[in-house]
């Protein structure tokens, strides 16, 4: 079977080959040759539970635990089901062929056997015997299911939305019967590590505070990974869930985790697990405690290991250094290594000199600048003592970002130089995480902070209480106290927002998701719309004064539209008779007519159109419009919502809203022009006065 | 064993030393006693005499009565010993050796002759004395001491006591030559104690007991024994032979040699050089015998334990090995690493290349799960106000199953700042209902048309490129009426010269029209006249008491453009009447046509005169146009069931009706010219709808509920069925090609038949929303319309080449919105201008506009 040339078509079997050399169509089967009964149709590619079960002789516990770790999961057939078999679980057979040749089935019939041994010797009493047999407890690995089920980096990273979420649940659940505490430290370690990396690698694109719990996007190698970190508060267990199930689900991810983790931290040059988290045991503890522990050793790992100063010397002295020095570089003698090394060491000494120069002022974007211009006068070696310290300035201020895309570099310049301090009652763990992603500093409350609380440096302290503690009168007032939502938000809309919102005991402006497109969803709420004006530059007052006058316009437009919907040709007709009259109105309003008219002609075109589509064709058009005006429908009640919301609020003295007073008045307007207008003998509307 | 049989002889010796005669070595006195104590009875049986098949007690008496019951244990003693001594035995006796001494013996006869012994004859004796009786004797008596006072160590390296113990050859000391002596083997003596003779000789003649023995005095016998230890000679008594035989000193070195537990023969070696005889094996090389040194790593301590010593402890120091593993309480270091070892130690796992990997994999395609949908604003722990469900909306979610809730489980809520939210109550449900998705799920792939729906309405040319097409309306003709509402306008049709322009309206008039300025120019109350001309038909309104009018439902000007005149259908009537349009050419040829028809007609065909009757209705009026002769309703044709539609052919001569309820008549020719009327068919074939003439073959089409049937007129048959399709067929018209055919159904379709290409639709249309009324080709532009219930006139482009391959094009170019609606009806008959691309639409709302290109 082997020998076949790749490229060549496949050979047919002898009787087959008889007739295709012919070039006949004809199948086999007509010759005379009988299909075979279950040769072909769903009998030949899909298979019932039960039948599974009998085939692969396990029970439906182990088969659900194999279907879960293989990722084996029941598949609808395309075509039509027999009458007496719908309703049934159908799996592929090639997949339950590929369990019925999976190790880890063994294993488990392995442990059954061994279980049986053990409670044998259990209930015979003898300690000893079972104690010296569990020694020798069946034991299985998953990795290469990881390895089958993705084959490639990417197919496990386009897949650990459901692994991180329920790891993240499973860090946050009590330990119960049915949660065992390993796995609870297993998911906080994990979750920390992902975080740790996350942060690091600063790939987090978004975050949000839901009901549900706060829900975060990386981006990573291009692929967006979202999950959810439940609030840490006791969950609450329901009865009725099957926990084994997502134990064995836990099972497999941990695995999965385990080694996408692996590959990422290798890419950033650090060993996985860190070296200090598995030797200090620090898997214990708050979840955020042990996130700031893998942060800690992540970042310190990171800067041993890239070797950041030594290395970018030599890369300037191979690339930038002169002639000379490359040439010798060619031809390495001993003695030459040995004086290179002596620079390099003195070029380290220097660095250090540096550092102690430019000790605090690398937190502008200003300063690199500075540092760049200066670039061109200086040789070659200090460019390269330059760009060292532009390095080692930010790797002591961010971590190091050598190996940060652009996204990451911009995301990492929204809260550059910025240091927020994490009070007592804020939930640490995501805020670290996002802070850390987007370029602040970060110090908190408590124990092996790098920051404490009366520290200058500090631009932001985050609280979440109703009023400032009186404690707090104490600290330097360079501070701004700010609710944590400021920083998702800021984070989300990439701009700092004024705090003014965001201030301590203040009602917070919603806080809006950052996965919904407000352009496709059609409808864009009110904070949306005002975080785009200011990021356009526009001041707060004048923006609301025009969003009110938007929407009163909107207003009448939608009421002409309806018009115009209503009274046919015939208006139209008047109107252009109108505008001819009407000498004195302005090319602009004659162009706006044209347009009226060209768009009025296209839509008669479209109907015209739609008529000539085919059957086929006009239902699913009627399908897809159908679904559009459903989503139309939506925007519309949200939108009416937010009106009446706004005209309940803002009532005056008259109870009058002041859309209806604009409305009003608007009216009043017009009516006084028109008045002007008849008392010269014309009329604006010429048709309503030949009417009357 | 060796041990213990040391212990035991050294025991013997401590306990028999006394009960051992002193005197017992006659020929040697200096021979140390103790070492002769030690051979005592007991040890020499239990060592020594395996093969001595029979001896008596220690006391040394002949006490032959009691040595039966000793025999058994003997017998086992002698087992026992068997297995040690067979050493001895195998090198004593073996034959090999035998032929070697003799060898040997017979050497050293030849080297030396002379024996200086005390007993010369003692070759000769010693031949006389039988083995087993010698050694017998030997036990009697009671460990014969050694007549030599070599010690046995010595013995065989000394060559005298060689010299005389190589006299002998060795050969049986049973040998009788005579056969004298007593045959009788191994039986207990005392059998013979009864008897005078102890046995039988070779000869089977019976030993006579010799006298002394039988009434032997012992006493004289330990005398004579006494004397001849005294002597120097050892006299044993041979009990079987009854007789007295002296042991040589040969003998007793052999005794002696034997107790003491060293070969027999002085000179037999035991440890003799290894002689192949068959093979060449150098025993140097084979090393089997070789005297060699021991090389010196076979006295050191050994290297490799040494080295698997090493290996342990550095294993232990490792970690890899335990105590318990040395101590052997594990016995395999895997099931220890294996419990201690962190399950799955990871690894790079994706080392690239996966891509190749990938196209080698097999087995049905993965179907990814879908990923959750993202949370949306109104997940927000503040989501704007809007998005905040109101109280009904509430309500109505509780009472919706959670699935078909908007957000599920999870209720949209306002909290006032992050630390009011607590624990979300199902998060952990909603993570078990997805696992339970993720492997319990059917997973299919379904390919999602993700196309912009405006890519499915097809690109039509440009409208403006196809012009001219009737655009806007120009003029409305005003039905004058009485009352409210103005009466529906339920055809229209147009003068073949474009002028004139005839309406019927629900009211029973047929009204006449100038077509470019709108002015009614006649009117005729036709449903008054068919009333008249049909009693039967006549129905009076009982509300009113005033007489029913029957609408107009058709109007059909006369194609011929010298014909001036029209045919309006009412009721069961068709009614001709003459326009008195015509000119100064054409007043002749209309009244010779309309001849016939004033007079009455005369219908030949007796079924047809069944069904039809020719009414003469002329009256007098006054014409429009000054040359016309007459002008008004001409005649009235009558039939038995209501009318539906009428056309002309495109001549103008004949013209068919259509009555669909009337069965076999439903569908009549009439030839006005004759005033003639044929009923064509006899049977009925559905419900005709409509019917028309083909423009110029003898073809009429007539249309059924749901078919369209094309029939030859001069041949008599049918030509063809179409199949339109459609449920209900309202209306029917011919391009002047008369290739192309198109239908209006009630239930919205407009058909369109090319009759070179099928009997089935070459395009369906479905655009209308309500029922067609009328469909119609313009005579000269390519023009299409039909006209709906829902108001709409729809005007399209419908270009048909005269190349056979070319499909006509048919493009809809406008919609014309004129008319309003009036009990659910719209548009109910369109006309095209003969000659300008116009159309004259008559509506339901009493409005008859005309629209032209503009």
């Amino acid at each position: 079977m082997g020998n076949r040339v790749k490229g060549r078509p496949k050979q047919k079997s002898i009787k087959a080959a008889s007739h295709s050399k012919m070039g006949s169509k004809r199948k086999l089967s007509r010759m005379g040759k009988k299909q075979k009964a279950n040769n072909s149709g769903l009998e030949a590619t899909f298979i019932g539970r039960s039948k599974c079960l009998k085939m692969l002789q396990v029970t439906i516990k182990d088969f659900r635990r194999l279907c879960i770790l293989k990722g084996i999961y029941p598949r609808e057939p395309r075509g039509r089901v027999p009458g007496k078999k719908k309703g049934q679980t159908f799996y592929h057979i090639k997949d339950i062929r590929a369990i019925a040749h999976e190790p880890i089935l063994e294993k488990f019939r392995e442990f059954r056997s061994f279980m049986k041994k053990i409670r044998r010797a259990a209930g015979r009493n003898e300690r000893d015997e079972a104690a010296r047999k569990n020694a020798v407890c069946p034991t299985y690995t998953l990795h290469h299911l990881v390895r089958e089920r993705y084959p490639r980096f990417e197919d496990a990273l386009s897949d650990l939305d459901d692994a991180l979420t329920l790891t993240y649940l499973f860090a946050a659940l009590p330990t119960t019967t049915a949660i065992k505490a390993k796995m609870g430290s297993k998911a906080k370690a994990i979750a920390a590590a992902w975080g740790a990396y996350c942060s690091t690698a600063g790939c987090i694109t978004k975050s949000f505070i839901s009901v549900k719990g706060v829900y975060l996007e990386a981006n990573i190698r291009g692929i967006p990974i979202r999950w959810v970190v439940p609030h840490s508060f006791t969950q609450f267990l329901p009865e009725d869930v099957d926990y084994r199930v997502m134990a064995t689900f836990f099972e497999f991810y941990e695995t999965l985790l385990h080694f996408v983790l692996f590959k990422l931290y290798n890419d950033l040059g650090v060993r996985y697990p860190l070296p200090e988290i598995e030797a200090g045991g620090e898997v214990k503890g708050s979840t955020s405690f042990i996130l700031s522990a893998n942060l800690r050793s992540l970042g310190n790992a990171m800067n041993s290991s890239t070797g950041a100063i030594t290395k970018v010397v030599t890369d300037t002295l191979e690339g930038d250094q002169a002639a000379a020095i490359k040439g010798s570089i060619k031809h390495k003698s001993k003695e030459e290594k040995r004086k290179e090394r002596e620079l390099i060491n003195t070029v380290g000494a220097a660095l250090d000199n540096i550092k102690e120069d430019e000790n605090g002022s690398m937190d502008d974007d200003e300063d690199e600048e500075e540092d760049e211009a200066e670039v061109d006068v200086a040789g070659p070696l200090k460019a390269a003592l330059e760009t060292l310290a532009e390095d080692e300035a930010r790797a002591m201020t961010r971590g190091d970002e050598s190996n940060l895309d652009d996204d990451a570099l911009k995301r990492r310049r929204l809260f550059a130089g910025l240091t927020f301090f994490l009070s007592r009652e804020v939930p640490r763990g995501y805020l670290e995480l996002v802070a850390l992603a987007y370029g602040a500093k970060v110090g908190w409350e408590g124990p092996n902070s790098s920051i404490s609380a009366n520290d200058p440096s500090i631009t932001h302290h985050i609280v979440d209480r109703p009023t400032l503690l009186s404690s707090y009168s104490s600290l330097p007032k360079s501070r701004e106290f700010v609710q944590p939502q400021w920083i998702l938000d800021c984070a989300n809309f990439m701009f700092l927002l004024p705090i003014a919102k965001y201030g301590v005991g203040v009602l917070l402006p919603p806080h809006l998701s950052p996965w919904v497109d407000n352009e496709e969803e059609g409808y864009k709420p009110a904070y949306a719309e005002e975080i785009e004006r200011l990021k356009n530059g526009e001041p707060i007052e004048m923006i609301q004064e025009e969003a009110e006058k938007s929407d009163t316009e909107e207003m009448f437009g939608d009421k002409e539209a309806i018009d115009d919907g209503k009274k046919d040709n015939e208006k139209e007709e008047e109107e252009e008779a109108e505008e001819e009259e009407s000498d004195d109105d302005n090319q602009a309003k004659k162009k706006e007519s044209a347009e009226r008219r060209r768009k009025k002609e296209e839509k008669e075109a479209h109907e015209l159109a739609k008529s000539m589509m085919s059957r086929k064709a006009a239902h699913l058009y009627g399908r897809m419009q159908h679904g559009i005006a459903q989503k139309q429908a939506k925007v519309e009640a949200l939108s009416t919502r937010r009106r009446e919301i706004e005209h309940s609020k803002e009532k005056d003295e008259t109870g009058k809203t002041p859309l209806k007073q604009k409305v009003e008045r608007l009216k009043k307007e017009r009516k006084r022009i028109e008045d002007e207008y008849s008392n010269t003998g014309g009329s604006m509307k010429k048709s309503k006065k030949r009417r009357a | 064993m060796a041990k213990s049989k040391k212990k035991n002889i050294a025991d013997a010796a401590s306990s028999d030393e006394e009960s051992t005669p002193p005197d017992v070595s006659p020929v040697d006195e200096s021979a140390s006693e103790g070492d002769v104590a030690e051979e005592d009875d007991e040890d020499s049986q239990s060592v020594y005499d395996s093969d001595v098949p029979y001896y008596e007690n220690e006391d040394g008496s002949d006490d032959d009565d009691d040595g039966d019951d000793d025999d058994g244990d003997d017998d086992d003693d002698d087992d026992d010993d068997d297995d040690d001594d067979d050493d001895f035995e195998d090198q004593g006796s073996s034959d090999e050796d035998d032929d070697l001494l003799e060898k040997q013996q017979e050497a050293e006869e030849s080297d030396d002759d002379d024996m200086d012994l005390g007993g010369k004859d003692i070759a000769k004796e010693y031949e006389a004395v039988p083995r087993k009786f010698a050694s017998t004797a030997g036990k009697r008596t009671v460990g014969g001491r050694a007549i030599v006072n070599q010690d046995t160590d010595a013995a065989p390296n000394n060559p005298e006591t060689a010299k005389w113990m190589h006299t002998d050859d060795l050969s049986s000391d049973d040998e009788d030559d005579d056969g004298a002596m007593n045959r009788i083997g191994r039986v207990p003596l005392h059998w013979y104690d009864e008897y005078d003779h102890i046995g039988y000789d070779a000869h089977g003649k019976k030993v006579i007991k010799s006298a002394s023995l039988e009434g032997g005095d012992r006493v004289d016998q330990a005398l004579a024994n006494a004397d001849n230890m005294r002597n120097g000679r050892f006299v044993v008594t041979d009990l079987l032979n009854d007789r007295n035989v002296e042991l040589s000193a040969r003998q007793l070195e052999l005794i002696r040699r034997i107790q003491s537990g060293a070969y027999a023969h002085p000179e037999f070696d035991g440890n003799e050089d290894y002689i192949d005889y068959f093979s060449g094996v150098d025993p140097e090389i084979s090393g089997i015998n070789s005297n060699r040194y021991l090389p010196k790593s076979k006295f050191q301590p050994s290297k490799w334990e040494k080295l698997q010593v090493e290996k342990l402890l550095h294993n232990l120091e490792k970690g890899q090995i335990n105590m318990d593993f040395l101590t052997g309480k594990v016995r395999d270091m895997n099931d220890v690493h294996k419990k201690h070892q962190d399950k799955d130690k990871p690894f790079m796992l994706w080392t690239g290349g996966e891509e190749d990997e990938l196209n080698m994999k097999k087995g049905p395609q993965h179907i990814a799960a879908p990923k959750l949908p993202p949370p949306g604003h109104a997940e927000s722990y503040i989501p704007p106000d809007e998005y905040l469900p109101t109280e009904e909306e509430l309500k109505e979610w509780e009472e919706m199953d959670p699935k078909d809730r908007p957000h599920g489980m999870f209720v949209p809520k306002k909290f006032r700042n992050l630390r009011s939210v607590g624990a979300y109550e199902h998060s952990v449900r909603e993570a078990f209902e997805r696992c339970l998705d993720l492997y319990l799920c059917p997973r299919i792939m379904k390919r999602r048309l993700n196309i912009d729906p405006e890519s499915l309405v097809p690109k039509l040319p440009k409208a403006s490129d196809l012009r001219p097409f009737p655009t806007a309306k120009c003029v409305e003709y005003k039905t004058p009426f009485d009352g409210e509402v103005a009466p529906m306008i339920r055809c229209v049709s147009s003068s073949p010269d474009g002028l004139f322009m005839a309406s019927g309206a629900t009211d029973g008039y047929v009204r006449l029209w100038e077509v470019s300025t709108g002015r009614l120019l006649q009117s005729w109350n036709v449903s008054k006249l068919s009333d008249e001309f049909d009693p039967e038909n006549k129905t009076t309104d009982e509300a009113s008491g005033e007489p029913t009018t029957h609408a107009v439902v058709a109007v059909e000007w006369n194609p011929n453009r010298s014909h001036h005149c029209l045919l309006a259908v009412v009721g069961k009537c068709a009614v001709i009447i003459a326009t008195g349009t015509e000119g100064r050419q054409d007043a002749e040829i209309t009244e010779a046509l309309l001849t016939l028809a004033k007079q009455g007609g005369e219908v030949s065909s007796t079924k047809a005169s069944k069904a039809v009757q020719w009414v003469k209705a002329y009256e007098k009026e006054t014409p429009i146009s000054s040359f016309a002769a007459m002008s008004g309703p001409v005649c009235v044709l009558r039939t038995k069931s209501s009318m539906a539609k009428a056309r002309w052919h495109v001549k103008g001569d004949y013209f068919v009706t259509v009555s669909p309820k009337a069965g076999a008549a439903a569908v009549l020719i009439h030839q006005l010219s004759k005033g003639n009327s044929q009923q064509p068919f006899s049977k009925a074939k559905g419900e005709a709808q409509a019917a028309c003439f083909h423009p110029n073959k003898p073809f009429l089409f007539v249309a059924s509920q749901q078919h369209v049937r094309v029939y030859h007129l001069v041949k008599q048959a049918m030509v063809k069925r179409l199949i339109s399709g459609c449920r209900w067929i309202s209306s029917l018209d011919v391009h002047p090609s008369g290739d192309h055919l198109i239908v209006g159904s009630l239930d919205r379709r407009v058909v369109w038949f090319d009759l070179d290409l099928s009997h089935t639709p070459y395009k369906t249309l479905k655009y209308h929303e309500r029922a067609l009324r009328d469909v119609a080709y313009h005579t000269r532009y390519p023009l299409t319309a039909s006209a709906s219930d829902d108001g709409a006139v729809h005007v399209f482009h419908s270009m048909v080449y005269s190349d056979l391959m070319r499909n006509p094009l048919i493009v809809p170019v406008k919609i014309l919105k004129g008319h309003g609606l009036r009990n659910k009806y719209g548009v109910l008959n369109v006309s095209f201008h003969p000659t300008q691309p116009w159309i004259f639409t008559a509506g339901a709302d009493g409005r008859i506009f005309l629209y032209q290109d503009i």
